[in-house]
């Protein structure tokens, strides 16, 4: 009975971990459509292309570097500048047709595909890891992966650092008070194209460090980023489109679910269970668990 | 026949029955000039011209956005392939099941998608649709999971014979869609789309013709997927993927969003630029989606809003 209680709290740990996961990667996609209203569906290109980055500069810095702390501040940076940059240039470039629900849909999702096989023709099909940095803990009979926990932490402070930053600071007001209403933000003296071409790049930048923090955790391919993008639509859902900090809790709920139901039942059996239950939730409070009123 | 009195007030005007029929007659010429291989491609673009067809039905006339449609396609696509392989039932028996699998699916799933709107309807759409797949892949007794079931009778050996079987299901699709959409159904829909709230006032049954609608795209897509089993031989798992739900939407939007014709047009476009680049082997689908992004940068209304305003501005002058 202990040891059976011992594995559930084991199960427990890991899927709150694995959450956490989930809630940044949902956060980026729920902040695009909360401020801009547009579904992007290369959310997950980004994220795969953040996978992709890493890789490579992991694999070229460690002959040069020995250190682990310095390759991964350096790779960080480098995620981070890259996605943000190409996030840009994708808005600057699609910026004419974005504003239409339907061909901002198409369109995204049709340069997912060019990222993914641009990706695929570079550096082939193949699955590539690179190698973990730490090991694990042992604190109560509990094994706690350390590269899970620094992943979780990242993640964490990413989401409430941006919820800090959308309430207290002028940009994040601008930001909020431009999804309220673009009309009056204009009257107002703001830009709304800046502030979408800020949030668009903000967005593919936290798809980009996602990528960057599984990247040691799994095997990474070129079609990845389509389970990170069903992923983000299930959780942003579950949390209310358009709320960042909602993602955190619907995050921690998904991956607690996700992991209790391969625990208890059959791991086959999770995706069907979360989908059943966002389903619900949708059915039954068609504005999501955090978000504001319809 | 009020049905038929309205369409010839309302749709048939001289200069649509030239061009139609000019199109029609090109079409069912085709195999005189054509190479086999473009016979096939034809098919598959007559098979996706169905299915883009029933996805422009719900979203460019009842405003229902799907993300899903690969399930009606998949679900009519594996209860031909299983009717076939497991209780050796003709293709002709097949087909007239599938479409009736998939209106049953069309119907649980619309009566929970009722109070979703728009993303959060997409988003609805897209989980069931991969619950299904994963469903697909868990009882592989049934489905054969990932690898599929293959050996599927076709409609005949005959190539010339299935093209021009295939094209006449096209042809009576599009035109009972046209007649739907026309008539007072259409009309209502269309109302839906515009404004809720409005036509309730107004004392239309809202949920009834939403529902109405889910049925009869799914009944569409579902036999565009028996089609298409019936044509390939092979069904997989990844039928029921959000690519082939995608697949329908950008036709759609690139032929021309509610429109009826515009998604024969991106059909036809997508699945010739599609085979054609099998020649290039690995950078197709890099030409391929490349392509799509010119188009629509460039078009992004869809061609047949496109040429007519083309045409009309030519008339102008």
């Amino acid at each position: 009975m202990v040891e059976m209680s011992y594995q559930i709290v084991q199960v427990m740990v890991n899927g709150l971990l694995q959450g956490t996961i989930y809630a940044l990667i949902a956060s980026g996609f729920s902040l695009v459509f909360g401020v801009m209203g547009i579904v992007q569906l290369s959310y997950g290109a980004f994220y795969m292309l953040g996978c992709y980055i890493t890789y490579l500069s992991i694999i070229s810095l460690r002959t040069f570097f020995f250190s682990f702390p310095l390759v991964a501040i350096i790779t960080f940076v480098l995620v981070a500048i890259i996605t943000f940059v190409m996030g840009l240039c994708f808005l600057l470039v699609i910026r004419r047709v974005l504003y239409s629900l339907n061909t901002s849909m198409v369109l995204t999702f049709v340069f997912a595909i060019l990222l993914e096989e641009l990706v695929r023709i570079i550096l082939g099909p193949t699955f590539r890891t690179v190698p973990r940095f730490m090991g694990t803990l042992e604190v109560f009979n509990l094994i706690i992966d350390l590269q899970r926990v620094i992943v979780a932490m990242v993640a964490i402070i990413i989401i409430i650092g941006m919820t800090i930053f959308l309430s207290k600071t002028k940009l994040g007001k601008a930001i909020r008070f431009v999804s309220e209403d673009k009309e009056v933000a204009m009257l107002m003296g703001i830009n709304p194209n800046k502030v979408y071409i800020f949030i668009f790049g903000v967005s593919t930048l936290i798809a980009g460090i996602a990528g960057f923090l599984i990247t040691p955790l799994v095997a990474i391919y070129p079609a990845m980023g389509y389970d990170a993008l069903v992923i983000a639509f299930m959780v942003s859902v579950l949390a209310g489109l358009g709320t960042v900090k909602g993602c955190l809790p619907a995050g921690l709920i998904c991956g607690l679910l996700e992991a209790l139901v391969a625990y208890f039942w059959d791991p086959a059996m999770r995706v069907i269970v979360l989908f059943l239950v966002v389903i619900l939730i949708m059915v039954i409070r068609p504005q999501g668990l955090f978000g504001k009123k319809l | 026949m009020p049905l038929l009195r309205q369409f010839s007030t309302t749709y048939i005007r001289s200069k649509s029955i030239i061009v139609a029929s000019i199109i029609v007659a090109v079409l069912s010429l085709m195999p005189c000039f054509a190479h086999l291989f473009i016979i096939r491609v034809s098919i598959r673009a007559l098979i996706y011209a169905i299915f883009a067809m029933s996805w422009d039905l719900l979203y460019g006339y009842a405003g229902l956005i799907s993300f899903g449609h690969a399930l009606f396609f998949g679900l009519g696509a594996y209860t031909c392939a299983i009717l076939n392989t497991l209780f050796d039932l003709p293709p002709w028996g097949c087909i007239l099941i599938a479409p009736c699998i998939s209106t049953l699916a069309g119907l649980i799933i619309s009566i929970p998608c009722l109070r979703l709107k728009e993303a959060y309807l997409a988003l609805g759409t897209l989980a069931f649709a991969e619950i299904v797949r994963y469903l697909a892949i868990h009882f592989r007794e049934l489905t054969g999971a990932e690898e599929g079931i293959r050996g599927i009778q076709v409609f005949s050996e005959n190539i010339l014979f299935n093209y021009y079987l295939y094209l006449i299901i096209t042809l009576v699709c599009t035109t009972m869609l046209l007649l739907v959409v026309k008539s007072s159904f259409g009309l209502k829909l269309i109302a839906i789309r515009e404004d809720e709230e409005l036509s309730k006032a107004c004392g239309i049954n809202t949920s009834k013709y939403k529902i109405s609608a889910f049925l009869l795209s799914s009944f569409i897509a579902g036999m565009s997927g028996g089609l298409y089993a019936h044509f390939t031989g092979i069904v997989e798992a990844s039928i029921f993927s959000s690519t082939v739900s995608f697949m329908a939407v950008s036709m759609t939007i690139i032929g021309g969003l509610g429109t009826i014709i515009g998604p024969i047009v991106g059909s036809y476009l997508i699945t010739f630029i599609s085979e054609i680049l099998r020649a290039t082997l690995d950078i197709r689908l890099l030409v391929y989606s490349l392509t799509l992004v010119l188009v629509l940068l460039f078009i992004p209304e869809g061609i047949i809003a496109r040429v007519r305003r083309l045409y009309r501005v030519g008339r102008e002058k």
